[in-house]
């Protein structure tokens, strides 16, 4: 007997556990998972067979006052309920669609006349859930039966058992059967998490807690209740048990402190009914409670669920998505459809199914049109069918629906932080300082999650250098409320309805391909910014992947500078945990850090400035800390830099000496005598320009070493004093355009570090100068031009 | 003297590797008497019994009657792939299989011909010199001469076999192939007949019969597919075939396939277990540019794959087993694994060290043995 009062043992049939729930009449037991085409088909049907005097939907009790409008005639799905605690935390987000099985029962009741209760677990009452909790098919638990199961029919893990045996299975049949079979997973999925796991405490308090409204149910003379709920919780309803005596009495696992204070001190909890969008829906944006696809599960519902209408659905879909590629100019024709199609269809009846689902479109799509290639035509495919089966279906409110969501919250939040709101005319100027002050840093993030839901509010009037405190002009205008109007599609928070504006903008950037490294370093800043840690989290992975490839070294070093200010926690409203700053630390910043050191032997060829700088950039970043080492070791780098020294474009042989002497790698004194070498060489055009990359590439790097290092510049003006006036003429061209690259304070800087020698300084006027050496020159030239036998009388007296 | 008699007839007939049907003979003929379903036209056996051969009955036998037979596993991934790949086989497009080296394209393409057509042999190894004739039909010059063009002066290639017997034809490696020369199999996949100009009448057409269809494999790193004509594209399916994900399945792969080299070459795998998951991990780990772990190291440019670690396990083995005084396999691993990473490019060695001082030391410093002694090998990468 488990602690659900449930009795699983390993030997318990099957079949007789299934027909015990399925013939269970208090209440009669749907068991659905959240979203289920073929369960929101057979729902109706179900209720009309057995007419219920009570419909019992697993929603918490604060949502029952907005089932009539969940059910009213004039709503058209998608739709999200939500409730929050009055503070912003603890959001329970319950998104319905056409094909959602609960929205089908509630519709069904409210056109019928049959009262409705949400019988789950209150918020304000519950210790530990979220709406993963409350909508996912069952806790993540070692699953060796779902293996199992998996591996038998080809696929792993918890949704996809549930889409093999029911969704796919279930085309064609009846009503009856497909309830049976969703008891089915259900059970087998309860029995495996007693029997590996554990069932998470939460679930367990919810199930007590429904069983006593079912009790209730019947002691008010209820006789045929019938209950929509998780399959996974339909097993527990099987037992009378209630408790002690009443929810409250309990003490539990690890929350019971906080019951017993909660008691004193009533939450409020704020309810809202919102419209929503299939974007949003698809759970690849990682929205809660979503489903992969939306507007193929809807098609699939549209067509009844039956094995017919399910291949037309897949070859429309086919078709359209064939459609979407040509549109962004791939090559998809009508052969290729067909194929496709043939292709699904037929690895269908190969796995025993009598349609396609979801999977076998998906893979027949990628073996027939991808062409093998992941990142070109398999990119454009996976885009193709994201537009087409994620849909952009939007959801509208029945007329007379009171209003709620995101303004009302806006509203109260405002008050809270003293911000001016709709009925304040006049603007307010403000100046925050979030690392010091908790206010500030909650009106710091309010502002930036404002911008990136896209609501004019906030405008920035100065960031002081170092970041740490900024001025803003906040003004209330029109388009303020128009555009939170619009957030608000995006849900009932400002925090959840940023967090959906950064996920929408991966989507969009996904499919129309614009997922850059500049655009993921941006929105990584995004939602740290916003506080949207996992949303950053799951961001921050893509750096160690495909960014590493496609960033440019500048790129690496801002990433790098990212992370590092992630990590140390200067982000206002991103609070790293221990794990993360670990990660973050040991793992992606070496592992930037190395892309970037491999970019240094891509450099070999670069004339580009900016280049050099972002080399001197990462040298600096290495001399903060041992990270890049750690990665490649130390030779590594010494390996690429000696190879930039000697085989470089001029511009990086002088970048890469210059880095080697400021990591310790090379002694002043050689790169002063290579530098002084260099100006030897440069005799004619073509090792002049040499002449001129090279040194501009060391000033580049080295502007503070060569006013540190006195050895360097010594040697490189004794070459170029050494050098006749003709000479010097030659190189003057090469050296002013090196010297180019210093801004005039630096070769002040630089002049002024050489003052030390007498020598420069002028004790005549330069034109006095210029004429004696010009007689000078005349005098020796005409002694050359003399005839030696001539001379030779003057040795001879 | 009494010994070379023997030695001959050892001599005479010993095939170092047998094809898949002759090896997996029984099997097949099992199989054939397990499903009586609807066969696609010209198979050997039902799809279905396609994709139990190849990916194997698991722990239970199949039975026929009184019989009862486990069937091994033979391809070590995803079944889905293979049911794809059965899928496409039926239909009128041509199979590609790509993937990185060594991750047994051609190992599965020779599995799904011997499955269908009962016979793997008909191949053409894709080269820069494969021509034409390679892939359609060549001629005997000789009685080309003696007596002009003729059916029986006409040499056909594998493909025109296949062709003409329902049979599936295999070409491997065929981006190495001209562009130009790949083309010759458009009209073969999309007509399904060849002609043949030089005879006249009915022998100038040869049809496929119901059977026929083209297994190609192409490896990502060499040219990849980009080169290959968008209308030849059009005329295959493409399944990406990826390296082996689950480590326990690798090293198990890794063990059984260099025992069975070893057994080969007569002698028997007596590498430690410990040293083949060393191996295994520094593969999977230099694959993918990421540790067990999770810490990141640089991958080097040459590709680890599975089947080179089995040539290193191999090698391992084979050094035990004939040089009895040579030093243990852990000590000797460092040096065979650079072998296998300083192949293409010189700079490979670094990244290596970079693996050294990054994970190996790592490892070491939490105070794992194995690799703590590995650390103590580091000079064996260095030279």
């Amino acid at each position: 007997v488990t602690p659900a009062g449930t009795t699983v043992a390993a030997d318990v049939d099957p079949r007789a556990a299934v027909e015990t729930l399925a013939a269970w009449r208090t209440p009669f037991l749907i068991g659905v998972r959240h979203h289920s085409p073929v369960l929101a088909t057979a729902v109706p049907i179900l209720l009309d067979l057995l007419a219920p005097d009570l419909l019992l939907v697993e929603m918490p009790a604060e949502l029952q006052p907005w089932l009539p409008w969940l059910g009213a005639d004039g709503l058209e799905a998608p739709v999200a309920l939500a409730a929050v605690r009055a503070d912003g935390s603890g959001l329970l987000f319950y998104p319905y669609a056409d094909f959602s099985p609960e929205l089908a029962a509630v519709r069904w009741a409210v056109r019928h006349g049959v009262p409705v209760e949400a019988f789950d677990l209150p918020v304000s009452r519950a210790t530990h859930d979220s709406t993963e909790q409350r909508t996912r098919l069952a806790p993540e638990t070692p699953a060796p039966l779902s293996e199992a199961l998996g591996k038998q029919l080809g696929t792993a893990g918890g949704g996809d058992l549930w889409d093999r045996l029911v969704e796919v299975r279930a085309a064609g049949a009846r009503a009856e059967e497909v309830r049976r079979a969703a008891l089915a997973v259900g059970w087998a999925l309860r029995l495996e998490t007693a029997t590996w796991g554990q069932v998470p405490a939460g679930d367990l308090q919810r199930e007590v807690w429904m069983r006593a409204r079912v009790a209730a149910a019947s002691e008010r003379g209820v006789e045929r209740p019938a209950a929509v709920i998780g399959a996974f919780h339909a097993p527990a309803l099987l037992s009378t048990e209630v408790g002690a005596a009443s929810p409250q009495q309990q003490t539990w696992p690890s929350g019971g402190r906080r019951a017993s204070a909660r008691r004193e001190k009533p939450v409020e909890i704020v309810t809202s009914l919102i419209p929503y969008a299939f974007e949003l829906l698809d759970s690849r944006t990682g929205y809660p409670a979503g489903i992969h696809d939306p507007e193929w599960q809807q098609a699939v519902w549209h067509g009844g669920c039956t094995p017919e209408a399910a291949i037309r659905a897949a070859q429309a879909s086919i078709v359209r998505i064939c459609r979407a590629l040509r549109e962004h100019g791939h090559p998809a024709g009508v052969p290729d459809a067909r194929e496709s199609s043939r292709l699904a269809v037929t690895l269908a009846s190969l796995r025993g199914l009598s349609a396609p689902g979801r999977g076998e479109l998906v893979e027949a799509l990628q073996t027939c049109l991808a062409q093998g290639e992941p990142h070109g035509r398999g990119r454009a495919v996976a885009a193709a069918m994201q537009q087409v089966l994620v849909g952009r279906r939007r959801g509208q409110l029945a007329t007379g629906t009171p209003r709620s969501g995101l303004v009302p919250h806006i509203e109260g939040l405002f008050s809270a932080l003293r911000f001016p709101g709709p009925r304040d005319a006049a603007g307010v100027e403000m100046r925050l300082d979030p690392l010091r002050s908790e206010l500030d840093r909650r009106r710091y993030v309010t502002i930036q999650r404002l911008d990136v839901c896209g609501v004019p509010y906030a405008d920035a009037l100065s960031l002081d250098v170092d970041q740490l405190t900024s001025r803003w002009w906040l003004r209330w205008t029109p388009s303020t409320s128009a555009m939170l109007e619009l957030a608000g599609l995006r849900g009932v928070t400002l925090a959840q309805a940023a967090e959906g504006a950064l996920r929408l903008r991966r989507a969009e950037a996904e499919r129309d391909q614009r997922v850059t490294a500049r655009w993921l370093l941006a929105q990584i800043e995004a939602a740290a910014e916003c506080g949207a840690v996992e949303l950053a989290q799951a961001e921050l992975q893509a750096l160690t992947r495909e960014f590493r490839q496609q960033a440019t070294l500048v790129e690496l070093i801002d990433a790098v500078e990212l992370v590092d200010r992630l990590g140390r926690g200067h982000v206002p409203a991103f609070d790293p945990s221990i794990e993360l700053r670990e990660q973050l630390t040991d793992s992606t910043l070496p592992s930037l850090i190395g892309a970037a050191l491999n970019q240094v032997e891509g450099l070999v060829g670069s004339q580009r400035t900016e280049d050099a700088q972002a080399l001197l950039a990462l040298v600096q970043r290495l001399q903060r800390g041992d990270a890049g080492a750690r990665v490649l070791g130390d030779s590594r780098l010494r390996w690429a830099l000696e190879r930039l020294e000697r085989e470089g474009s001029p511009l990086m042989q002088g970048a890469g000496g210059a880095v080697r002497v400021l990591l310790g790698h090379l002694a002043p004194e050689a790169l002063g005598e290579r530098l002084g070498s260099w100006v030897d060489v440069g005799v004619e055009r073509g090792s002049q320009s040499a002449l001129a990359g090279r040194l501009r590439g060391v000033l580049l790097m080295a502007a503070p070493l060569l006013e540190a290092a006195p050895a360097v510049t010594r040697r490189l003006f004794a070459r170029i004093e050494a050098l006749d006036d003709p000479a010097f003429l030659a190189r003057l061209p090469a050296l002013r355009e090196a010297f180019d690259v210093l801004s005039p304070a630096a070769r002040q800087r630089f002049l002024d570090g050489t003052r030390e020698d007498e020598r420069l300084v002028l004790e005549y006027p330069p034109v006095l100068l210029a004429r004696w050496a010009a007689g000078d020159r005349a005098g020796w030239e005409a002694a050359a031009g003399l005839d030696t036998e001539a001379l030779s009388w003057g040795s001879e007296p | 003297v009494t010994s070379e008699p023997q030695a001959n007839s050892a001599r005479a007939s010993r095939p170092q590797l047998l094809p898949s049907e002759t090896v997996h003979a029984e099997e097949l003929r099992f199989l054939a008497a397990w499903d009586s379903g609807a066969r696609p036209p010209g198979w050997l056996l039902t799809p279905r019994a396609v994709v139990a051969f190849i990916v194997g009955s698991g722990d239970e036998a199949v039975e026929v009657g009184p019989r009862a037979l486990t069937i091994s596993p033979k391809f070590v991934g995803d079944r889905s792939l293979i049911e794809r790949c059965v899928v496409t086989l039926a239909g009128e497009r041509g199979l590609l299989l790509v993937g990185e080296p060594g991750t047994a394209k051609s190992m599965l393409s020779e599995l799904l011909a011997a499955a269908i057509s009962g016979t793997s042999a008909l191949t053409v190894q894709g080269t820069a010199g494969t021509s034409e004739e390679h892939l359609r039909y060549g001629w005997n010059y000789a009685l080309l001469i003696a007596r002009g063009p003729h059916p029986e002066a006409l040499v056909p290639s594998p493909i025109l076999v296949a062709m003409e017997s329902g049979q599936i034809a295999r070409v491997e490696e065929v981006t190495r192939c001209l562009p130009e020369v790949q083309d010759a199999l458009i009209s073969i996949l999309s007509e399904r007949r060849l002609s043949i100009p030089e005879l006249s009448g009915e022998g100038g057409l040869a049809y496929a019969q119901a059977g026929f269809n083209v297994i190609a494999t192409a490896n990502l790193r060499d040219r990849g597919v980009s080169e290959m004509s968008a209308a030849l594209k059009r005329r295959f399916n493409f399944e990406l075939v990826e390296p082996i994900g689950d480590f326990e399945l690798e090293r198990r792969l890794v063990e059984r396939q260099a025992a069975a080299a070893l057994a080969r070459s007569g002698a028997t795998l007596t590498v430690d277990e410990s040293v083949l998951t060393a191996l295994v991990t520094a593969f999977r780990d230099l694959r993918v540019g990421r540790t067990a772990e999770g810490w990141a190291v640089e991958k080097p440019g040459t590709v680890m794959s599975t089947a080179e670690a089995v040539g290193v396990a191999t090698s391992l083995g084979i050094q035990a087993a004939y040089f009895e005084d040579s030093e243990d396999a852990l000590t000797l691993l460092p040096g065979y694994l650079l072998g296998v990473v300083r192949k293409d490019d010189p700079r490979d060695q670094a990244r290596l060290l970079g693996y050294w001082d990054a994970a190996v030391k790592r490892r070491a410093d939490a105070g794992m043995k194995l690799w703590a002694r590995l650390w103590e090998l580091r000079g064996r990468i260095e030279g």
